[in-house]
């Protein structure tokens, strides 16, 4: 077998692509490799990557041919590459660029290369429809409104399309970024954060302006918006999880921006504004107030000029918006995340709705250079108590899981990191009110649930931020979109099963880097009950953030009889908190329009699968 | 083109050019008087050298490979071609060019232009010297030219060719002449089609047969009628005419005598006669029939299991060992338990890759039969410690398997009820195959439709005849079907070759088909009804792997990984030690791990992905089975430390710490089947599971669940393991409890075989005074009686069975007594008669010596007894036949004599004394 020890590269008959990352070659590797793949998965030695048919079309847009992809691949490769993949990758890439979107006295027009591919393409039940009207063999008037969706059906049947129909401008609008913020600190993109927003704007050229943008949480995905937006220059839509992320977009748009406050809408439940820039929720867009019923405010879209539409958290689009999106191609579109990982498995059409993945930087490299903070990520297990086994071991598995989630040992843990920490700013995040009501009662903590009012929560981050609390109680409202700066331990009692894009989010509350003088490290503890299936449900959480490098530390915490006694004491509570909750009717209830993240709800939960 | 004519033609300029290249000494022609005797000598010089087949070599090596295909072009057409047919052939009708190539090949003494005279208009032909085409090995696809065939005949052949068959006029003598006439009238369309209409009836019919056969067959098929095994020998005029006279029919490969000789139209005729008659001027490239890959044929998916097959096996007998894989009853391995190891296996593989390394292993005894299920045995690992020596295994043990058989379907022949019957013989059919594959060449793609064209005639001659079927099934194959499975399955699986396909789903169809244009479905040949045939082409590519073992003659393939030669790099290398552990438990192993470290691997973690690098996970289900197979957390954690490039991730230790600590808590045996457990939370989750709760009979002090007898406690054991249980399972047979005693579960039939064996060994101790079981034996025997009245019932079975051993001891002991007994009289007596000497003499007897009278002869034969004589007597037989025989008598009783007759071997005989006529003491 010829093989180079010297070379980083191991690339694999399924088009998977093993990258050393101790290898002196290692970075000019990583640089070719992440022009035409996928990074999947960067646990520490060894970088998954994935040549994908959507990553070649990516790397052929930007004039790469099939040819330098293999001799990038045969320059670095360790053992001899696989001629499957050096056949497929001259076959994908061969498929580009074949089919041309393209405007022609106003219409817009599918062009082909050929009589035989374009009877191919009608042949294609997915594809006939959009096909409107045969100007010749080769060219098809299409419909403005198909074109997302025709995209769609194109990418799908392996015939990507070369959109060179260009974007609708929107109405202009002169937005510079400030030197010195308005709190008076300097400010000025990250590298990263400038190459994020060209790479995605293209200089205003038609292979720019759609594509997702993933980034580590904490690493300024907010400020990159921005930085587009600034280079847009066009009126701006911006559509986020949350009422409290709205108004962080707002506030960091007025902090960083010459835009003044009448320039920036809130589009909300409370208000309705529509200004130059706009900001919403998801759950405002797919509010109606009866299943039949239209959704009220999805005319948003097409409710102004909008130059730019930018997709906070874009890996929780909820799916009515995946329709719209399909509707308003001729937008340029942003989508901005750190996990973009569906349990749904729909991150494809994410891709194809709202374009290619255009830039990703693994969390451990920006740690590495300082620019998120450098996280310790420790897994407490703690036994269930004697008092609750016999129930525990009886109850059904759903029950059994809540219950090694409310597992009251885990508060004396949280004592334990409470005292192990004392100057640090604390978020103990749970799943259950029950829990939650009871740790923010043991250790006087304020806590934010979904009932929480908005003005009430923003009254408690403000203070906060302002280290007048130090330790706040949050449930999953608090999972995303979040910035808490200087929250540097995460205590993590319960969480929805086995979330892996929970598990990650919650750990980016505490990246945010640190201020001058504060070292930049964050703590992440995640407190499971051992020998139950919370156990399990954790391993699966933990995936993506192992995928990224981050290893857990195992600890485990013992239970004298002591502890037995207060565990009991601490059971009863939970259960008559539990019992008082439920007359409530409250069960931590999820937002109105949950966003469609493709997680189970509490409502039904599949316990079984892992 | 003579090389000493051509030579002459030649200026002394061209000659010492021509003496550069070749790298020849220059001529000494310091006495040559003038230019013309200093030409002669040069070319004298020249003319031996150039025969040398090594200087040949030197200068061909020299060519650019336009200058090289050309030659070989040449070569194929019998040397000598019109310079315009090579101008447009070749060079694509760039005559400048041509001439540019040709003059500098002169220069070195490769090709050069020859004039024929004969020809009205001077006709030039480019050629190659006669004696460079002896060098030229074309490989067997570039064989079989008109102009080829053509340079093999006399003059006088090619005359009569040309005046009785062509019927065209002579205007020259010449051996060149006459093969530009006969390729010139036979390659134009237009004369052929009219040729072919004047052809005599019988030559007509036999050209179609040989139309049909794509212009190859053997003679003795031409001659037969449709009718199986008639023979139409009218027909052997028309085949001879067309051979010596017709100049359409030639043999191609002697087959020892005509009947087998290999006919062949020439293949440009050929292609005429096949293309309605258009004239055949297929550039160099696409005479390629083999390795001209179109590009709708160029492959999509590639193949190519060089790599992995070693690894493959190991994963195989790794699963076999982890999981109760059962042996069939006519042996092997069943075909639902072969399935669940391919997702394990790497890419494209089929049920019968798994069958071939099933076939392998067992009989290899790599895997043996240990009750019921098939375990790994010890020398396996041994084996594939030394993987060079373990592959040329592999292979031998392919080439000289008849139980693997290609032809049938489903090649295992061994395990298939009924077995199959009347195939051929494989172990020939494949070492032809490899003869010809030898051929092809190593460094391109090659078609296998095109390899096909090549090797059927040649299987058709080689392989005896096995009658053609009526209809083919998955017992008999045609040839074709045969030749793809060796091909593109067993040289694939061996690594040897690479497939190319044009798509992924092609790769369930290789080898799988019937014939008949039908296709045996995916699951189980035959049963229910073959799904329609589909078409595929594949072509195919020597690997490294491949190239390396072909260096060698198939004959010594087993020696191929024992070379010493330093130039050959060994494309088997396992010596990598070391791995990588991921924090996210995935093992990433390299290709050339050693492979004993890769089994051992595989009993701890289980495989996601096989390809360039092995991907294996450790996750709690494998270290629970890792934990079931008897190893212990602490070897586990070892061996991954020992082995892994990077620090085992906390995780991954605490896990199998986990494990081994859960592993245990809950106990299952089979004795009527039981669960053990000492943790009564653990109990209770149990006790109220809905799919164990039916099979629980009851629970006994709050710690032993027992279970209905009707219960599958393996299945149990799978129900347990799914709610996150890590049940210890018991030995189905065999226990042991936590006092350190064996509870044994044993059938009736085991229970009084054991009581059998037991009471045998007591009374080989009481009959024989036999030590070996010492006092223990009694003892055992009482503890194996479960009640009195069970007992004798048990002692009663076990009696026959112990009377039957009985007996076979003490005939076989008997038998070997006799033996040695026999043996040491035999040495005694010659002994003693060599070295001892006698007290006594034949002289010594007083009565008559020959004795001829009853009574002497009785004392006669007692002298001869007492005093160790032989004798020689007249014997009259039953049937009256007289006859002399040397005897050494041993007794004599009741009037006969018994003893060893010297002229039958020694064998032991009985006469009767009164028909002894006499007796003469020796």
């Amino acid at each position: 077998m010829n093989y180079n020890p010297k070379n980083p590269m191991i690339v694999q008959g399924d088009l998977t692509v093993l990258l050393e990352t101790t290898n002196d070659l290692y970075v000019e590797a990583r640089d070719a490799l992440a022009r035409f793949a996928e990074l999947e998965k960067s646990p520490d030695y060894i970088h998954h990557y994935r040549i994908t048919p959507l990553s070649l079309w990516n790397a052929a847009s930007s004039g790469m041919t099939a040819d330098q992809v293999c001799e990038a691949l045969l320059r670095f490769a360790k053992y001899p590459v696989p001629e499957t993949v050096q056949i497929r990758v001259r076959e994908q890439a061969s498929r580009y660029g074949r089919l041309k979107l393209i405007k022609e006295g106003g219409r817009l027009i599918l062009v082909g290369p050929d009589k035989p591919t374009m009877v191919q393409i009608q042949r294609f039940r997915t594809v006939k429809g959009f096909l409107r009207e045969q100007i010749d063999p080769l060219r098809f008037v299409i419909a403005d409104d198909d074109r997302g969706a025709l995209k769609q059906a194109l990418i799908k049947v392996e015939y990507p399309v070369e959109d060179l129909a260009g974007y609708t401008d929107g109405a202009p609008l002169a937005i510079t970024l400030r030197n010195k913020t308005l709190t008076g600190r300097d400010f000025g993109l990250r590298h990263y954060q400038q190459d994020a927003a060209e790479i995605f704007y293209a200089a205003g050229g038609a292979s720019g302006g759609s594509g997702v943008l993933v980034l580590p949480c904490g690493a300024g995905k907010t400020v990159i918006g921005i930085g587009t937006m600034a280079l847009v220059q066009q009126c701006t839509l911006i559509l986020t999880t949350n009422i409290t992320a709205l108004r962080q977009w707002k506030s960091e748009i007025l902090d960083k921006t010459n835009l003044t406050a009448d320039q920036i809408g809130e589009y909300s439940g409370e208000v309705k504004e529509l200004k130059p820039v706009t900001v919403t929720t998801y759950q405002l867009m797919t509010f109606r107030k009866k299943k039949t019923d239209e959704f009220a405010h999805m005319d948003i879209f097409n409710a102004e000029n909008w130059g730019l539409i930018i997709y906070d958290e874009v890996h929780m689009l909820p799916a009515p918006v995946f329709r719209t999106v399909a509707h308003i191609q001729a937008r340029r579109r942003l989508g901005l995340t750190a996990t973009l990982v569906r349990e749904d498995g729909l991150e494809d059409d994410v891709f194809s709705l709202i374009g290619p993945k255009k830039f990703d930087v693994p969390w451990k490299n920006l740690e590495e250079q300082g620019w998120i903070a450098k996280a310790h990520c420790i897994e407490i297990r703690v036994p269930l108590p004697d008092c609750m086994r016999m129930d525990h071991a009886s109850a059904d598995q759903r029950e059994q899981f809540r219950m090694s989630s409310e597992n009251p040992v885990k508060i004396a843990v949280v004592e334990n990191l409470i005292r192990k920490h004392p100057d640090a700013n604390i978020l103990v995040i749970g799943q259950y009110l029950s829990q939650l009501a009871l740790l923010s009662e043991e250790f006087n903590a304020p806590i934010i649930t979904g009932k929480t009012p908005n003005k009430e929560r923003e009254e408690i981050y403000r203070k906060f931020k302002n280290k007048e609390y130090k330790i706040i109680i949050v449930s999953k409202v608090a999972n995303f979109a979040i910035d808490l700066p200087d929250a540097n331990v995460a205590i993590q009692v319960s969480g929805t099963f086995g979330s892996r894009q929970e598990e990650a989010q919650r750990l980016g509350r505490v990246l945010r880097p640190k201020g001058e003088g504060i070292e930049n490290v964050a703590h992440f503890y995640s407190v499971t009950t051992k020998d139950t299936n919370e156990q399990d449900f954790a391993n699966k959480r933990q995936r993506f953030l192992t995928e990224q490098g981050y290893a857990y530390s195992i600890e485990f915490q013992d239970l004298d009889d002591a502890g037995q006694a207060t565990a009991r004491e601490h059971w009863e509570k939970i259960c008559a908190l539990r019992e008082a909750l439920a007359a409530e009717q409250d069960d931590d209830p999820v937002v109105v329009g949950a966003p469609d993240d493709g997680t189970k709800q509490q409502g039904a939960p599949d316990v079984t699968a892992l | 083109m003579k090389l000493k004519s051509i030579l002459k033609t030649q200026p002394i300029e061209t000659l010492r050019s021509i003496e550069e290249h070749w790298g020849i000494t220059p001529a000494d022609d310091g006495r040559a008087a003038n230019d013309s005797e200093r030409h002669a000598v040069c070319m004298g010089h020249l003319y031996q050298r150039m025969q040398n087949r090594s200087l040949w070599e030197k200068a061909i090596a020299r060519l650019t490979p336009e200058e090289n295909n050309l030659v070989q072009y040449l070569a194929i057409h019998g040397g000598d071609v019109e310079k315009s047919e090579v101008a447009a052939r070749y060079f694509g009708g760039n005559a400048r060019r041509m001439e540019e190539v040709v003059a500098s090949l002169s220069l070195r003494g490769i090709v050069f232009f020859d004039r024929v005279p004969e020809v009205p208009g001077g006709l030039v032909l480019a050629g190659l010297p006669e004696p460079f085409l002896r060098y030229i090995d074309l490989p067997s696809f570039w064989e079989g030219y008109l102009g080829n065939f053509l340079k093999e005949r006399s003059v006088a052949e090619l005359r009569q060719i040309a005046t009785q068959g062509l019927r065209v006029q002579p205007e020259g003598f010449t051996k060149n002449y006459f093969i530009h006439l006969i390729r010139s009238s036979l390659l134009d369309p237009k004369f052929l089609r009219k040729y072919m209409e004047r052809l005599p009836p019988g030559a007509q019919q036999v050209l179609d047969i040989m139309a049909e056969r794509k212009g190859v067959c053997v003679y003795r098929d031409l001659l037969e009628l449709n009718v199986q095994k008639r023979y139409d020998h009218s027909r052997g005029d028309a085949i001879n005419w067309l051979l010596g006279t017709g100049g359409l029919l030639f043999t191609a490969v002697p087959g020892g005598n005509k009947y087998n000789n290999l006919l062949m139209v020439p293949r440009d005729v050929m292609h005429i006669l096949s293309n309605h008659f258009e004239a055949d001027d297929r550039t160099f490239q696409e005479l390629d029939s083999v390795t001209l890959v179109k590009k709708e044929d160029s492959p999509s998916v590639v193949l190519d299991n060089s790599g992995t097959i070693l690894r493959d096996l190991v994963v195989f007998c790794n699963f076999v060992d982890r999981y109760p894989v059962k042996e069939l009853a006519t042996g092997g391995i069943g075909k639902n338990d072969l399935k669940k190891v391919l997702p394990m296996l790497s890419r494209h593989k089929t049920l019968k890759y798994a069958e071939f390394l099933s076939l392998f292993c067992i009989q290899k005894r790599f895997l043996v039969a240990t009750g019921d299920t098939y375990r790994v045995s010890n020398g396996f690992l041994q084996w594939i410690e030394d993987a060079p020596r373990a592959y040329a295994d592999l292979v031998s043990w392919w080439l000289k398997s008849a139980e693997w058989n290609e032809e049938f379907i489903e090649g295992n022949t061994v395990h298939m009820e009924p077995p199959p019957t009347g195939l051929t013989s494989i172990v020939a059919f494949r070492r032809t195959t490899l003869e010809i594959l030898n051929d092809m060449p190593r460094d391109r793609w090659c078609v296998f439709d095109g390899f096909l064209e090549q090797a059927l005639p040649v299987i058709e001659q080689e392989i005896p005849a096995r009658g053609e079927p009526i209809a083919y099934d998955k017992h008999t194959r045609s040839n074709e079907l045969v030749i793809e499975s060796i091909v593109a399955e067993c040289m694939h699986w061996l690594g040897m070759l690479a497939i190319g396909l044009k798509s992924d789903k092609d790769a369930d169809l290789i080898g799988m088909r019937l014939g008949d244009g039908k296709t045996a479905k995916a699951r189980g040949a035959g049963r229910g009804r073959p799904r329609k045939q589909q078409d595929f082409e594949f072509t195919f590519r020597f690997t490294d792997l491949g190239r390396y073992v072909f260096e060698h003659h198939p004959e010594h393939w087993t020696e191929v990984f024992r070379t010493t030669d330093e130039n050959l790099v060994m494309p088997i290398r396992y010596d990598e030690s070391h791995f990588i552990v991921q924090p996210t438990h995935d093992v990433i192993v390299p290709p050339d791990l050693k492979l004993k470290t890769f089994y051992h691997l595989n009993e701890m973690a289980s495989i996601k992905t096989m390809d360039v690098m092995a991907i294996l996970a450790i996750t709690k289900e494998s270290v629970r089975e890792g934990l079931d197979a008897g190893l212990r957390g602490e070897e586990m954690l070892e061996f991954l430390r020992r082995g892994s490039r990077t620090p085992v991730p906390n995780s991954m230790v605490q896990l199998v710490k986990e494990c081994s600590e859960k592993h245990g808590e809950v106990n299952m045996g089979f004795a009527g089947g039981y669960i053990v457990i000492d943790d009564a939370p653990l109990l209770e989750q149990i006790r109220i599971n809905k799919k164990i709760s039916p099979h629980i009979k009851d629970i006994v002090d709050n710690r032993l669940v027992l279970l209905n007898s009707d219960v599958d406690v393996k299945r149990l054991a799978r129900e347990l393991q799914k709610i996150g249980f890590m049940p210890r399972l018991a030995s189905e047979h065999v226990h042991v409890k936590d006092d350190d005693l064996f509870h044994l579960s044993l059938s009736r039939e085991d229970m009084y075989t054991l009581i059998a064996a037991v009471r045998y060994a007591l009374e080989c101790k009481d009959a024989r005074g036999v030590p070996a079981a010492e006092e223990r034996l009694a003892p055992l025997l009482e503890r194996l009686k479960p009640d009195t009245r069970t007992f004798m019932a048990l002692n009663d079975l076990a009696e026959p069975l112990l009377r039957m051993w009985l007996r076979a001891s003490d005939s076989a002991v008997e038998a070997q007594v006799q033996a040695v007994e026999e043996k040491y009289q035999a040495q005694l007596k010659s002994f003693v008669s060599a070295s001892v000497p006698r007290g006594l003499s034949r002289h010594s007897f007083d009565g008559p010596n020959p004795a001829e009278e009853i009574d002497d002869i009785e004392r006669l034969l007692k002298f001869a007894i007492e005093n160790e004589f032989d004798v020689e007597i007249e014997y009259v037989k039953s049937n009256r036949e007289e006859v002399r025989e040397v005897v050494t008598p041993e007794s004599v009783e009741r009037l006969r004599l018994l003893g060893r007759c010297r002229s039958r071997d020694n064998a032991f005989a009985v006469y009767k004394i009164d028909r002894i006529n006499s007796a003469k003491l020796l």
